[in-house]
């Protein structure tokens, strides 16, 4: 966990130096005794101070020997993640294109299978199902305008 | 007071036709209130036009229900699927899902449901008996009080933030500097992103479900827990006797806190949800315990939620200034009907005052009903497959982030915010820090602008006034105290 938290750390030392700097480009207002870019700025030093502090700490206290859970793309579980990572996204993505209705089973089936589900039949349906009754539940009961994609023209 | 008017009131309320009103408005709220992204304000948003041909009696009972209910459905999300229907039921997460994780969905439904009611009661018991005494002293906030509120609501995040308070500062920070994105509410200046969708800051909804369920369902599908189900035991739908006795102490302190900080408006039920969570950790003979899943955890925050309720009202009643968006739409409701809330409603409508006061104690007790019969169905969800029960969860919440704003920024926004979740999960970093800098950061900036506005930048006159003084003070006692607890539990645990 020590390299883990030494990286973190470099990550958000990293963010909070660049957002302090990029407060620099802020518009700076008279007769404005706190400016948009005061808070920012205190909020940028009081994060590095922080990350600063866990750096430090993990670099001196070497007696950490508990394991980091792992991120590496060559591990079994993190690529399954990332294709579910991937199903998420490609779903967001063809709402506008495809809409809800036609991209949502697609996703629930991938997904189910994604996690291991093999009943094909089971898949179809409960993809197909949930889809119609969350359709149904936001766009008749709470009158949400859901995304229609090709299905566009059909006046719901 | 006037008590024979009063009971006149309150027995026009107790009819059928009025509480079927209510019932219907409570159901309508747990179902709103469940699923992520719905908050009661759009529940009472939509329900208005229905109402227009009813009385004010049943239209206003319907729309508390409705509110009530919300209040409490956001619990059930929070605890079965680590997700908070609402933003006022994240501190609820806490010690709730730990619960569901361990097979007590059931036991900590029953304690969200009887916490939520007694809280709730407290809270209409003090919008009866001390809205004018109540109302005065929420009258006296100020920009420089409002800034101080939120410093004491931040102190919290010490006793939030797990077994590292280094992590939760850094989450909490990290919070409060992207709470900063976005447009400057001083002097309307459009900071870091000048994108559409951060315009107004944030996407508040959007963050909460990819933080908790976008998160939830990302861990869960590296797990690979597919075939594995989570089993609940549900021995009644009420609590036992012994969590009884063991949560009535944090539930009726809980209920107090809420009604008081929901009688500042501005001040909402998540506020007073962390404020009461971190108190009863604070008084606990077991601190410890707390955030690993036990019911005063859950009876904290849902009592001071739903005691909010109550406390919201008074000042929409007694000033016309409504404490919160859903009090805000209530007041159009009440202008529809004929009623202009404030000041005179007192001197010219006092029985519908107390009719009102009758009604949220009538939703209260409708939420109970509907909240019993549904607590062996809703703890079901957590026994379906989760290799069926994760897909549905993620459809539910993309949804969820698209119906705020019905825009599809707010469901990528959710999707970043959700590996966000996943990455500060996978090392420690606790995410509910990162929730209350999201509420507070806003408010604490453009109050403290405001006030140094106001005061020509002389920071030092904050100490002159007496209410910041003692939000200030609590502030810095419940920090130290918190740390100093975290530190003993820390060296228990290390032993």
């Amino acid at each position: 966990m020590r390299i883990a938290n030494i990286v973190s750390a470099l990550i958000g030392m990293i963010l909070s130096m660049t957002a302090f700097l990029y407060t620099f480009k802020f518009k700076h207002f008279k007769n404005v005794p706190v400016g948009p870019e005061v808070f920012p700025q205190w909020l940028a030093i009081a994060l590095f101070i922080c990350c600063t502090i866990l750096l430090i700490k993990n670099i001196i206290e070497k007696n950490d020997k508990s394991e980091a859970p792992a991120i590496s793309p060559m591990n079994k579980d993190i690529q399954r993640m990332l294709i579910g990572l991937l199903i998420i996204v490609l779903s967001a993505l063809l709402w506008n294109v495809t809409g809800f209705i036609i991209t949502t089973p697609f996703s629930l089936f991938f997904m189910m299978r994604l996690l291991g589900k093999r009943n094909t039949k089971m898949m179809i349906i409960i993809s197909i199902a949930a889809t119609a009754i969350i359709f149904c539940a936001f766009r008749f009961i709470l009158g949400i305008e859901m995304p229609m994609g090709l299905l566009d023209m059909l006046d719901f | 007071m006037d008590f024979s008017l009063m009971l006149t009131s309150f027995a026009a309320v107790f009819n059928p036709f009025n509480m079927l009103y209510v019932l219907l408005g409570a159901f309508g709220g747990i179902l709103i209130g469940c699923i992520p992204g719905l908050t009661s304000t759009m529940g009472i948003a939509l329900l208005v036009p229905f109402t227009y041909g009813l009385d004010l009696l049943p239209s206003v009972g319907m729309l508390l229900g409705i509110f009530c209910g919300a209040m409490y459905g956001g619990s059930i999300s929070a605890i079965l699927i680590h997700t908070p229907g609402t933003p006022a039921a994240a501190a609820t997460i806490l010690d709730g899902y730990p619960m569901a994780k361990r097979g007590e969905a059931g036991r900590a439904l029953s304690v969200a449901l009887f916490a939520s009611f007694v809280g709730g009661m407290i809270g209409a018991l003090c919008m009866t008996f001390l809205s004018p005494f109540i109302s005065k002293m929420a009258l006296k906030f100020g920009p420089a009080e409002f800034f101080s509120l939120a410093v004491f609501g931040l102190s919290v995040i010490v006793s939030i933030s797990g077994k590292s308070l280094l992590k939760g500062l850094i989450t909490a920070l990290f919070g409060l500097l992207i709470s900063t994105v976005g447009m400057d509410k001083t002097c309307a200046y459009l900071r870091f992103f000048k994108m559409q969708g951060l315009y107004d800051g944030i996407p508040f909804i959007p963050a909460l479900i990819g933080l908790f369920a976008i998160s939830e369902v990302l861990a869960g599908i590296e797990s690979n827990l597919g075939t594995q189900k989570m089993e609940t035991k549900i021995s009644g739908v009420l609590p036992s006797k012994a969590d009884i006795k063991a949560i009535l102490p944090t539930i009726i302190k809980g209920g107090f806190l809420g009604s008081f900080i929901g009688a500042i408006p501005g001040a909402g039920g998540d506020i007073a949800a962390f404020v009461s969570y971190s108190e009863a950790k604070r008084s606990s003979k077991h601190p410890e315990k707390f955030g690993t899943g036990i019911p005063e955890g859950i009876a904290a925050s849902e009592s001071a939620n739903n005691g909010c309720s109550g406390g919201a009202m008074i000042p929409m009643l007694s000033l016309g200034v409504p404490g919160d968006s859903n009090t805000a739409i209530l007041v159009g409701a009440f202008i529809m009907k004929g009623f202009q809330p404030g000041p005179m409603m007192y001197v010219e409508h006092l029985d519908i005052v107390y009719q009102v006061f009758a009604s949220l104690m009538v939703a209260n007790l409708a939420f109970l009903v509907v909240g019993m019969c549904g607590v062996r169905i809703f703890s079901k969800i957590i026994s379906i497959e989760r290799k069926i029960l994760l897909p549905a969860i993620l459809v539910l919440s993309l949804v969820g982030s698209y119906a705020i704003n019905q825009n599809m920024f707010d469901v990528f926004f959710a999707i970043i915010m959700g590996v966000i979740g996943y990455l500060f999960q996978k090392y420690g970093f606790p995410l509910s820090p990162i929730l209350l800098a999201l509420i507070l950061g806003p408010m604490s900036e453009s109050n403290m602008r405001r006030f140094m506005q106001i005061d020509d930048g002389k920071f030092y006159l904050i100490f002159t006034k007496p209410i910041c003084c003692l939000f200030l003070l609590l502030a810095v006692v419940s920090m130290v105290i918190s740390v100093i607890q975290q530190n003993k539990i820390n060296k228990k645990l290390a032993e």
